[in-house]
């Protein structure tokens, strides 16, 4: 029968389309198609240049968030209750050092304080990732800012014997800062919470150790950031960049699971999750003696733009403006 | 929303289209083409990508929805911001018109710019 030809001819076309559309408008323009298609038995070139080139215009509004069609209170509820538990993924190498300390029967001095300025950060983002858990806002949302003004204060202080140590923090500092925003002005956890569940939330615990563990085996003593690609490699040779890389690829993809990779708003929480990541692998490609400004350009500069650009946060979205 | 933006003759051609009345798109398609008297042939492809951007920008809204042989059909209509903008771009091209006709006129008269 060609016109049932026809309509799957049509319906394969239509299936390039953003799935919320596809339910909403897929069996109308199906309808339009055929009314227009007079004694047609395929869809013309022209047709189809035009089906495809609509359904890309469609990806491409949905990707950068144009349609409006993100909820970036939930985008943030999702942020708040996850981002602590990432973030614990940056404590992994000190505690890693700590722990070898203890076996070895070194003590602690205050030394391992100026070794670690952030080490009292760390512990602030643990108590906030079990209130965060505990669905308790306000005291998360004091101790998120405490722990991002953490960061900063170990970063300038850092400073005098560690000229990058700015670079050093920016995954840590960019993600702090967006989780204790998320803290402060989004529905909070518990939104969070009824959005990702318990087991998904699990999930992300288990990515978080299982990168904690890679990265700690591989290139561990850097943690999961930060130097240059010849750098690492000069250090430490090529052996532990695969299982580096996956101890990275385990994070996103914990995140987005986690997040929810289904709906729109987990994937741009993921996408917010995904920062260190981001910075690390930005970090990498960063030639090895470029200017400190270029690097913190870099790492503070382009997951910004990707954020914003990509939806992972919010943003005047202009409307009115005509293609 | 914009008002300063040119509007691009399709979403022009559209919303004008959606002025007197709420239409389906196939109706749409029809009517874009009379308006500019066979000049623009929309595709739908090229109609429900702007439909999207227009629903979003909230110029255009669904008005009901029929089912005829079997098939869903939408109708489409107007709102007032939509409106307001088609009129807003109506009185700028008027202007531009007016302005053009009125050199046009000197120049045939022989006037000097």
């Amino acid at each position: 029968m060609p016109n049932r030809d026809l309509a799957d001819r049509y319906r394969r076309l239509l299936a390039w389309y953003p799935r919320d559309h596809r339910e909403r408008h897929g069996e109308e323009m199906l309808g339009v198609l055929l009314a227009g298609a007079e004694d047609r038995t395929r869809p013309s070139r022209k047709e189809t240049a035009d089906l495809l080139l609509g359904a890309l215009r469609l990806h491409l509004r949905r990707t950068v968030g144009m349609d409006g069609g993100i909820d970036h209170r939930d985008v943030l509820a999702i942020v708040s209750l996850l981002g602590p538990v990432v973030l614990l993924a940056g404590a992994a190498p000190m505690v890693d050092r700590v722990l070898f300390k203890l076996r070895a029967g070194i003590g602690l001095s205050r030394w391992d304080l100026v070794e670690n300025p952030a080490g009292p950060a760390w512990a602030i983002w643990c108590v906030v990732a079990v209130l965060c858990a505990f669905r308790m806002r306000r005291a998360a949302a004091v101790g998120a800012w405490l722990g991002t003004a953490g960061f900063v204060v170990a970063a300038v202080y850092a400073m005098g014997w560690f000229w990058a140590s700015v670079v050093f923090y920016a995954a840590w500092l960019l993600l702090g800062a967006v989780v204790a925003v998320a803290l402060t002005w989004s529905p909070g956890p518990a939104r969070g919470w009824e959005l990702v569940g318990g087991r998904r939330f699990a999930v992300l615990v288990a990515a978080v150790a299982v990168s904690a563990v890679l990265v700690v085996t591989s290139l561990g003593q850097y943690g999961l950031l930060f130097f240059p690609l010849e750098l690492v490699t000069f250090v430490q040779g090529n052996g532990g960049l695969a299982r580096w890389f996956l101890g990275l690829a385990a994070l996103v993809a914990g995140a987005l699971v986690a997040a929810g990779a289904r709906t729109r708003e987990g994937r741009r929480a993921a996408l917010v999750l995904s920062v260190p990541a981001l910075v690390s692998v930005l970090m990498l490609m960063v030639p090895m003696y470029s200017r400190l400004m270029l690097q913190m350009a870099v790492c503070y500069g382009v997951p910004v733009v990707v954020l914003l650009a990509l939806g992972g946060l919010p943003r005047r979205v202009r409307t009115g403006r005509q293609a | 929303m914009s008002a300063t933006t040119p509007l691009r003759e399709p979403t022009f051609l559209i919303l004008t289209a959606l002025a007197a009345r709420p239409q389906h798109g196939y109706g749409i398609l029809r009517d874009v083409e009379e308006i500019s008297q066979g000049r623009v042939s929309l595709q739908a492809g090229t109609l429900y990508a702007a439909l999207d951007r227009l629903s979003s920008d909230g110029w255009v809204d669904v008005d009901r929805e029929e089912v005829v042989d079997g098939r869903l059909r939408r109708y489409y209509r107007l709102t007032e911001p939509g409106a307001a903008r088609l009129a807003a771009e109506v009185e700028k091209l008027s202007a531009h018109t007016r302005a053009a006709r009125q050199r046009l006129r000197a120049r045939l008269t022989g006037g000097t710019a």
